[in-house]
């Protein structure tokens, strides 16, 4: 089985050590790359700044955004990733504390593939962190990837 | 007979003597002085009788007439009228006349009717009442009800307008006796006087009352100014006060956000470090060390649902109303099914009212709906055949809607305490919850302009009512 590269974009570091735990738990070999803010990911998605010596062709299997973002607001990350030709066919899960329902609408409205709140129950959490992967890494068939060269 | 055919008979007749005369005087071989001396007293006796036979058909008549016109010119009493005889030209003219001076009567009684109307309307305006020249000089006036003077000076009369209010107002108001005069339509303008006591305004209109005479009434409106003064400016103060409360909302509104997102995160990182520790570390862990984990964890889950509950009784509090007509039967409907699919083991038996239908907004009515269905389905939850019923009663000597339950109800003497933020009437060991739900309920039907009170004792169950 391939290894499957997950994008989390998270900069609370307790959130991403929970989440991270709850992403291995689920597979282990899945490879999890963590961004801390909006800029940080698109540097990562698009091979610039501190990422430029990365080879941009090679996508995530999937991203998962928080909304509340330093820089660059999720919303905005994720509309940048809908306009660009490389990008704008990745799977992308909104993961955020916000119960406010025009965070809901606009986050589907710019392209998101789902949305999942980050209850305080941390078993009810990494629950649901394992059936998204379970989901979008394994029964989900993926976009073909955008040839870039 | 008319005159002329009465005076040509008069001369016929005296033709015919004169003829008669001529021939017996032939006849008898009178001499000529005879006949002359015949002719002359003839013409002597026809002369005075001719004149009696004038005077009574003409002469007098017409002075009769004469005396009339020259009573009716003196006193103007139009009640005079000339004694019609006959069907002479003289009784035609007087006729006429008679016709004429009713009719002048009539109008002159109109006249002064239309007169005495005016000096009792001018007797009981409020207003002052000016007339003005054509160059705007004041020919006359009545002061105001009030003694109040319009002006600056005290002897008005035959001053000229710029003598009688500020110069910088006189052009103006000169401008408009011209144009009430050219056109007239009526003007109306304002100006203030300054005095001891602060600045009296006045209003002023003016309408053509003549070739060159322009009536004005000028009204003290200084009261209505100060009136007008005074809403304009509660009314910027209200709008300060409506920016402020909207400040206010906003600053709310973002708190409701950060509270929603950054302080639910901490909560998150304590229950999920406890959960990894008691699973990870499980082995290392004893019992009494995993019961003050449990106990963490328990207690920052409860923390969430507090401050989801908060977040919802704010919500329900600066939401948008929209009105609309809600079915509450329908509502309640759906509501305790969802309740009793939660718990299908329960039994339950629900009585829901049919065709309750309600303004309102539809969403809040659903919350508080909701968070009554459940206070009754939760206190009713150690009953083994509970009781939930929805409907529509009189009660107080109003109509009331209402959710009646036979659970294990309160004591009425905390009543008060039922619908306050984070007052329970039951421990959290026995019954769970915030102690927010209530509070949502009654600031939903607040906001709909209804009263919320409830009814129970002691394992008796209990029953909420509401108005709309």
């Amino acid at each position: 089985m391939d290894k499957k590269v997950i994008l989390l974009v998270e900069d609370a570091p307790d959130d991403e050590v929970l989440t991270v735990h709850a992403l291995k738990k689920s597979n282990n070999l899945n490879e999890v790359v963590v961004a801390h803010d909006g800029v940080e990911a698109l540097h990562y998605l698009f091979g610039s700044g501190s990422y430029s010596t990365r080879k941009a062709s090679s996508m995530p299997d999937l991203i998962l955004l928080d909304l509340k973002l330093p820089y660059i607001h999720g919303l905005e990350v994720l509309r940048r990733i809908r306009s660009d030709e490389r990008t704008k066919l990745l799977p992308v899960v909104i993961l955020t504390s916000s119960k406010e329902e025009s965070d809901l609408i606009e986050s589907y409205k710019s392209g998101a593939n789902g949305y999942i709140r980050k209850t305080v129950d941390f078993v009810q959490f990494s629950n649901a962190i394992q059936q998204l992967g379970q989901y979008w890494l394994v029964l989900n068939v993926a976009p073909p990837k955008v040839s870039t060269s | 007979m008319t005159i002329r055919t009465k005076t040509l008979i008069v001369f016929s007749i005296a033709l015919s003597a004169l003829l008669t005369i001529m021939y017996v005087t032939h006849l008898l071989s009178l001499s000529t002085n005879y006949m002359i001396l015949s002719f002359l007293a003839f013409g002597v006796g026809f002369l005075v009788i001719f004149l009696l036979i004038l005077d009574k058909l003409v002469l007098s008549r017409v002075n009769n007439l004469t005396e009339i016109f020259i009573d009716v010119g003196t006193s103007r009493h139009m009640s005079k009228r000339y004694l019609v005889k006959g069907k002479d030209e003289l009784s035609n003219l007087g006729a006429a006349i008679n016709r004429m001076l009713m009719e002048l009567q009539t109008s002159d009684n109109n006249l002064r009717r239309i007169k005495e109307n005016n000096r009792a309307i001018l007797g009981v305006m409020p207003d002052a009442i000016c007339e003005f020249s054509k160059d705007g000089t004041l020919k006359g006036w009545k002061p105001a009800k009030d003694g109040d003077l319009p002006f600056l000076v005290t002897e008005p009369v035959g001053k000229k307008l710029r003598q009688l209010i500020p110069v910088q107002c006189s052009e103006q108001a000169e401008n408009h006796i011209k144009q009430a005069l050219q056109t007239g339509t009526m003007q109306d303008f304002q100006y203030s006087i300054l005095r001891e006591d602060g600045w009296h305004s006045y209003e002023s209109r003016m309408a053509k009352s003549g070739e060159a005479v322009v009536l004005t009434i000028v009204r003290d409106i200084t009261e209505q100014k100060q009136a007008e003064a005074a809403l304009k400016k509660e009314r910027e103060e209200g709008e300060k006060k409506t920016h402020q409360f909207q400040v206010v909302i906003d600053e709310l509104e973002s708190f409701a956000y950060s509270v929603s997102h950054d302080l639910r995160a901490p909560l998150r990182s304590i229950d999920g470090f406890s959960e990894i520790l008691l699973q990870n570390y499980n082995d290392r862990l004893d019992d009494e060390g995993k019961d003050y984990l449990n106990r963490v964890r328990s207690a920052s889950q409860r923390m969430s649902v507090l401050i989801d509950d908060l977040l919802n009784l704010s919500r329900v509090t600066r939401d948008e109303m929209h009105h609309e007509n809600v079915n509450l039967s329908a509502l309640a409907q759906k509501l305790t099914r969802e309740l009793q699919q939660s718990q299908p083991e329960r039994h339950v038996n629900f009585t829901i009212a049919r065709g309750l239908v309600a303004k309102g907004d539809a969403n809040l009515l659903r919350v508080a709906l909701e968070n009554l269905l459940l206070n009754a389905w939760k206190f009713s939850r150690t009953r083994e055949w509970a009781r939930i019923e929805f409907g529509r009663a009189r009660t107080n000597g109003q109509h009331a809607y209402f959710v009646r339950d036979n659970g294990v109800g309160f004591d009425m003497a905390y009543a008060d305490k039922l619908f306050g933020a984070f007052q329970r009437l039951h421990s959290p060991n026995e019954f769970e919850g915030s102690g927010i739900g209530l509070t949502t309920v009654k600031r939903i039907v607040n906001r709909h302009g209804g009263i919320i009170w409830a009814e129970s004792a002691v394992d008796q169950g209990a029953t909420f009512y509401f108005t709309l």
